[in-house]
């Protein structure tokens, strides 16, 4: 191993410069909504697969690294997020940016973001082959308790109330039942309409929900800017900038135990294949929320720390956890990661475990790459929160219209179709109407991001137990993840209650 | 009781979730669908009637329970006028723009849907307003057409693009 890892980095060193290249790249699609990074890694195929295997490995890892970290940017300033993951990022980073902490939220994004990546790219290195292993232990039953895990936020996050935040999230899991069943492939909620027939367009319903409504809601309100004036003008100079970012940087850094059990959960949702990025940021969330004090608990939505930390710090790792099943078994655990796998099988790179003893160093480049990706997700990310907060300066009566037309060219993008625009606008009507009666947006959204993936776990642990509810607590992997989630709820209130009556005892002696 | 403006307005996504899932309910029930797949569907849709009936029932008789959110909550710069047409337009203009690209093209769709936006929102410089409706479409058919390859409808001019 001491060799390959030293031929590795040898190997990474004579291509550094496509590391910053594809962390560019990435930011700049991942900025774009509705453009994911498995679609932009397969329309860039052609060109990964003319290059060395390495160069092509480690400037698509390099992407998809970037990707996730640019999704921050029109997540926080402009509330539209590019893809499910993105979304979570939105639920805290832009109630701080509508706060005046424009620069702080994305400060917290790019500090948390590299972390992230740097935490999975250690665990890559030391851990790879164990993760896997408990990965592919990972079956419908147990994924199945992993998004109940996520959909958990939606009974914990209900600024409006239980009903209304219960209401919500029902409503997106009857929504994501639209299109084909993924059991028996019958056709539900289309309407007869041949576009629904996949499913509803996640890209076009979140963009609807999130960045188009509050387009609306600006409209309405008559602002002039997204951006806090203080002293009579708005703050855009360098400086105001920069001391925003500090303190954003000293809120990841103060929080370390937040930063490492979210990378842990992105690392380990990423590792797991078919779990993907949305599972890990709202599982990352959920846990964000379990564990934090009443007080703080209600911040969650309004511009909670903790929540954006736990969004970019487990987006960030699920891209090195993906990377892990890839490089030992030759298992993409995302679309993204599928496209990897092309690249490695076009230039005859052995797939599988064999990888570390034939072709060890383009394994350990890859893997290495992900540091330097990290420093450099800090680098550009930081260069480029200048210019993300300029642009949200200009005159709201101007920006409005463009935003518009960027959600509507965004929905359309997933699938290149227009009837994905009309879906956005209509998601973002309904958008409107829950925004003005605290109906929670954020439940509907998780019921729709997670319902089919639940659906389709759910319905293959029926089958696989012949309807039997008990494949849901035999395993080991199941009774400790029950225990988990029973711990997350009952945990924290259990321990404040016995701190009090501990103290009240020590009173009283 | 008096019902009042507000309280139709709280009643709203309630009585869409209400639709839906009744709708929902009745697929599952007449298309034959597997027992798995009805029981997936009365799982998710029968809370939602449930949830549905009590916040309506909030909404109409509990004191309080009808609060609007404020429109801007958190953000500094409010004026405190409410300008419903804005949005209403904008939701229009959008609509209008996705009934009729396919015709007209993402050219002329997005560049007039920009101009007639900007107006609505109150600008009547007409060098600016032209200007970013030119600088936004630009924008959309170089990253968006040429360089990420969206097979955005071309309307009358598929050779401009080609």
């Amino acid at each position: 191993m001491p060799e390959a890892l030293l031929e590795g980095f040898q190997l990474l060193l004579s291509n550094l410069w496509l590391v910053p290249v594809g962390v560019l790249a990435g930011m700049f699609y991942g900025a774009m909504p509705g453009l994911t990074s498995s679609g932009t890694l397969a329309m860039l195929l052609p060109i990964l697969i003319v290059i060395s295997p390495e160069k092509g490995l480690i400037l698509g890892v390099s992407m998809y690294a970037g990707a996730e970290m640019g999704n921050s940017f029109p997540s926080v300033m402009m509330n539209i997020p590019g893809t499910p993951a993105g979304a979570v990022t939105a639920f805290d980073g832009y109630p701080m940016m509508q706060k005046g902490e424009a620069s702080r939220a994305l400060g917290i994004c790019i500090l948390a973001s590299t972390l992230g990546a740097m935490m999975a790219g250690i665990a890559a290195l030391i851990f790879a082959p164990s993760i896997a292993e408990i990965a592919l232990k990972f079956g419908p039953p147990e994924i199945s308790i992993v998004i109940i895990f996520g959909l958990a936020v939606i009974a914990q996050l209900s600024a409006g109330g239980f009903v209304k935040g219960l209401l919500s999230g029902f409503v997106g899991l009857s929504l994501a039942t639209t299109g084909t069943d993924p059991t028996f492939g019958q056709f539900r909620g289309t309407f007869g309409m041949t576009f629904l027939f996949d499913k509803l367009p996640i890209v076009a319903v979140l963009i609807g929900l999130l960045g188009l409504s509050e387009a609306l809601f600006h409209a309405q309100s008559g602002a002039t800017t997204l951006l806090r004036k203080e002293g009579g003008k708005t703050q855009v100079s360098a400086a105001h900038i920069w001391q925003g970012l500090k303190i954003g940087f000293r809120d990841v850094l103060a929080m370390p135990g937040q930063v490492i059990r979210a990378g842990i959960i992105g690392l380990g949702i990423g590792a797991i294949p078919g779990a993907g990025g949305s599972v890990a940021t709202f599982v990352a969330y959920q846990q964000a929320i379990a564990l934090a004090t009443p007080e703080r608990r209600k911040m969650f939505g309004k511009g909670a720390h903790e929540g954006l930390i736990a969004a970019d710090t487990s987006n960030n790792a699920m891209v090195g956890g993906a990377l892990i099943p890839v490089l030992t078994l030759a298992i993409p655990g995302s679309a993204a990661m599928a496209v990897l796998i092309a690249v490695m099988d076009y230039h005859g790179l052995s797939l599988g475990p064999r990888l570390f003893s034939i072709n060890g160093d383009v394994a350990y480049a890859v893997i290495l790459s992900q540091f330097f990706a990290a420093f450099f997700i800090f680098v550009i990310g930081t260069a480029l929160a200048f210019l993300a907060y300029r642009v949200v300066a200009i005159d709201l009566r101007l920006i409005i219209p463009v935003i518009a037309v960027f959600c509507l060219v965004g929905s359309f993008s997933q699938n290149n179709y227009v009837f994905d625009m009309g879906v956005m606008v209509l998601f973002a009507c309904i958008g409107y109407i829950m925004k003005k009666f605290d109906f929670s947006v954020v439940g509907i959204l998780m019921g729709i991001i997670l319902g089919p993936m639940f659906e389709a776990e759910i319905m293959r642990s029926w089958r696989m137990s012949f309807g039997s509810p008990s494949i849901f607590f035999e395993s080991i992997i199941t009774q400790v993840l029950w225990t988990l989630f029973i711990l997350t709820f009952a945990g924290p209130p259990l321990y404040r209650y016995l701190k009090k009556r501990f103290r009240q005892s020590k009173e009283n002696t | 009781m008096k019902l009042t403006k507000a309280h139709l307005g709280a009643v709203l996504f309630p009585l869409l979730a209400v639709g839906y899932s009744t709708f929902s309910l009745w697929e599952h029930f007449t298309k034959e669908y597997r027992d798995l797949t009805v029981n997936y569907g009365l799982m998710v849709n029968i809370p939602v009637l449930i949830l549905a009936a009590i916040a309506i029932a909030r909404f109409l008789f509990v004191e309080g329970a009808l609060e609007e959110r404020s429109s801007f909550e958190g953000a500094p710069t409010s004026t405190g006028v409410t300008q419903l047409y804005k949005p209403i337009g904008l939701i229009f203009l959008a609509a209008l723009l996705v009934v009729t690209i396919d015709w007209v093209g993402y050219l002329i769709g997005f560049f007039a849907f920009t101009v007639l936006a900007l107006y609505l929102m109150g600008i009547r410089k007409h060098v600016l307003i032209f200007s970013i409706a030119i600088v936004t479409t630009t924008i959309i058919h170089f990253v968006f057409v040429q360089i990420l390859q969206l097979q955005l409808p071309l309307g009358p001019f598929p050779t401009l693009v080609e």
